[in-house]
């Protein structure tokens, strides 16, 4: 493949910024499917649709990797964060796919809660990552996405002791919310880790 | 099958057992969700510790129209056994046995049980029947699901009293509810939109921080009462 030596770096940072607005975008559309479920409620093909995106974006960006010699960041840190970023999108669409594969009859205000987290942490990556050319002002959002996932952490710890908090709470219900809590707090997990990473990337080239 | 022993341990053990007869059964926390019951899915089998479970939701004797009745002993007591007999037991069962014994026990007595009639709940001008998935208003039929048959059917047999959400996801699920489900929520909401739809005096009643409750505008809360019927 040929390698350009002329850098690109307003693709990359385009491109981030398209992720950080995806991921966000999801995370809106997710929240409202669970708290219209089951009745007015976004289809999961639309959520499908912006995970494709989603993975479209990212495999873009490792074809800019490929083709471009000059990185604005170190290429392992770029391959991380992307990754980070599709972990998020496909955490909240694995959430979203369990709603209907479980037949769920209805959501549970836990899990309300953490799409509520998730709308926040998402709105605060996409605001990092649409700065990251600048590496200044970061530091806010950052902040407010831990903020959420020590929030997420403590909601999804309770979720998980609700379900077993009487001995006679259905054996199905407690599989279809265990996996569904679990995917929504993979979710906010990863934006935590996106989060660290750009942490990471300002340090290194402050 | 209503299930109510002295304590949540012994409750869930005879639930398990009995839901290898084939029957999910309604596990009850006291008399009043007992009688409930036993209004919401008419009369068949109470399965419960006497010193716990009132004598008036037993009925007095199969022979009176009331309930069959299993009891149950945390003990195994001979004089309590016969006493129960006499009193019209159909089988008495205690912790003492195993859970094979438990099981097939329990399965003779429901083998021998009549099937089950269909029983209806009204209140006011509304009729309804879980068992036969219907819901009426004066004769007119309402376009309701199972589900919504039996959720409305509890909040009939509750005569205008607020039951909290735990007791009607007890009544009508089987299960206990978990901290932080909507079912009860959404299912209230459907129910509520479908009887605004076919334009009946009937309304859910939200009480916040408390549960809901059905108001028939034609009645007054002091003289409605549920009356449930059978064969």
């Amino acid at each position: 493949m040929r390698m350009s030596l002329v850098p690109r770096r307003a693709d990359f940072f385009g491109v981030f910024a398209e992720l950080g607005r995806n991921a966000h975008a999801t995370a809106l559309l997710v929240e409202e499917r669970f708290r219209g479920f089951p009745d007015a409620s976004v289809d999961h093909d639309k959520v499908k649709d912006l995970e494709h995106e989603g993975d479209r974006l990212t495999a873009e960006l490792y074809q800019l990797m490929n083709t471009q010699y000059i990185t604005p960041f170190d290429r392992e840190d770029i391959h991380d964060l992307a990754r980070a970023i599709d972990d998020v999108v496909d955490h909240l669409e694995h959430a979203s796919d369990l709603l209907g594969l479980y037949r769920v009859e209805a959501t549970m205000d836990q899990a309300l809660e953490q799409c509520r987290l998730l709308v926040g942490a998402t709105e605060h990556l996409s605001a990092a990552l649409g700065n990251l050319r600048h590496l200044s002002g970061l530091q806010r959002h950052l902040a407010a996405i831990k903020t959420r996932e020590d929030d997420g952490d403590r909601i999804a710890r309770d979720a998980v002791a609700a379900l077993f908090e009487d001995d006679d709470i259905s054996p199905r219900l407690i599989i279809q919310w265990k996996d569904i809590f679990g995917a929504l707090e993979d979710s906010l997990d990863a934006c935590d880790t996106a989060g660290h990473l750009i942490g990471n990337i300002i340090v290194k080239n402050a | 099958m209503i299930v109510r022993a002295g304590d949540r341990t012994a409750s869930a053990m005879l639930a398990a057992v009995a839901e290898t007869t084939g029957t999910r059964p309604t596990v009850v926390n006291n008399s009043g969700e007992a009688e409930l019951a036993l209004r919401s899915h008419g009369r068949d089998l109470v399965v419960g510790d006497p010193d716990v479970t009132a004598l008036s939701i037993l009925g007095n004797d199969a022979q009176d129209g009331g309930p069959a009745f299993v009891g149950w002993l945390a003990a195994r007591s001979s004089a309590r056994t016969a006493l129960m007999l006499d009193g019209g037991a159909a089988e008495v069962l205690d912790a003492a046995m195993g859970e094979a014994e438990l099981a097939a026990r329990l399965r003779r007595v429901v083998q021998n049980l009549a099937v089950p009639v269909p029983a209806a709940a009204t209140f006011g001008g509304l009729t309804v029947n879980a068992r036969l998935h219907e819901a009426s208003w004066e004769g007119m039929p309402l376009p309701v699901t199972p589900r919504e048959s039996e959720l409305l059917q509890v909040l009939v047999a509750a005569g205008g009293a607020t039951l909290s959400r735990e007791v009607i996801y007890r009544q009508v699920w089987r299960w206990a509810m978990p901290r932080g489900d909507r079912t009860v929520h959404v299912n209230v909401k459907r129910l509520r939109d479908k009887l605004a739809a076919a334009g009946i005096p009937v309304e859910i009643v939200t009480q916040p921080g408390v549960g809901y409750r059905l108001r028939v505008d034609e009645l007054s809360e002091s003289r409605d009462q549920p009356v449930v019927t059978g064969l």
